[in-house]
């Protein structure tokens, strides 16, 4: 996976208003982009992509998916534009379903 | 009684190298079977210390993962009520710090950079939930809440 690759991916795809998905790029600290994420205008998370990360591994997918309340799995998915904002909304775990 | 090197007219060499410093001389003198056999136990017990020393010092470098609490967040406007722990680990050559309760993390190229990292990485966190508290979701509300029992912010 490559990092650079999935922000430029996650900044376009996931960002959906018609399933009220919303991404507001935040302040940065020091390498990391960090990124709030918006569901019917509150916010379910902050993601955070890490520049400084040559060749992320297991573990760091798996953080990363974690913050987004996704798998591993799709959050590759997300770089490889199988996985959508509307995929999104119905698999994270962030959306509350009440 | 028999001497050195030599049990029941077997020759036998104790791996000197691996246990005495070069130059230096090992005394192999055993004065009966069983004290050849509680040599001869020593060192397989030697064997199996010096390989579970290996695998220790293969961790501690933080492969698996360390916890290492922090009591600061380099930064004067914010304060540590209690010390934070954090996970590091290491993988593809590079060290993470997580704060795993709330799934941030900081990269660097030794342990110290990570947990330097993740400490200005928690600020953000920290302000971005504040600005927009009125906004959060009910988990992130929590997060927060959790967050402020930790961070207690001078400005």
């Amino acid at each position: 996976m490559k990092l650079k690759s999935l922000k430029k991916k996650f900044e376009k795809k996931l960002k959906s208003p018609n399933d009220s998905l919303d991404i507001i790029s935040k302040s940065s600290a020091r390498d990391h982009f960090m990124y709030s994420i918006l569901f019917k205008k509150k916010i379910i998370g902050i993601f955070q992509i890490s520049m400084g990360t040559r060749e992320p591994g297991k573990t760091l997918i798996g953080l990363m998916a974690r913050q987004l309340g996704i798998s591993s799995e799709e959050l590759k998915g997300i770089e490889n534009c199988t996985f959508w904002g509307a995929d999104f909304v119905k698999k994270s775990s962030l959306i509350e379903t009440k | 009684m028999f001497e050195s090197n030599t049990y029941q007219g077997i020759s036998f060499f104790p791996q000197p190298h691996n246990l005495i410093g070069v130059g230096q001389s090992i005394e192999t003198s055993f004065r009966s079977e069983n004290e050849f056999k509680v040599w001869v136990a020593q060192q397989q017990r030697i064997e199996e210390l010096e390989s579970r020393v290996k695998v220790l010092e293969n961790n501690s470098r933080a492969k698996i993962g360390m916890s290492v609490q922090i009591c600061d967040l380099n930064n004067p406007k914010y304060i540590l009520k209690k010390p934070i722990s954090l996970l590091v680990f290491t993988e593809n050559g590079e060290y993470y710090a997580s704060l795993v309760d709330f799934d941030v993390f900081g990269v660097g190229e030794n342990e110290i950079s990570a947990i330097d990292d993740l400490k200005g990485v928690i600020v953000v966190y920290f302000d971005s939930l504040k600005v927009s508290r009125s906004k959060l979701s009910d988990k992130l509300k929590a997060k927060f809440n959790l967050l402020q029992s930790f961070i207690s912010n001078e400005t």
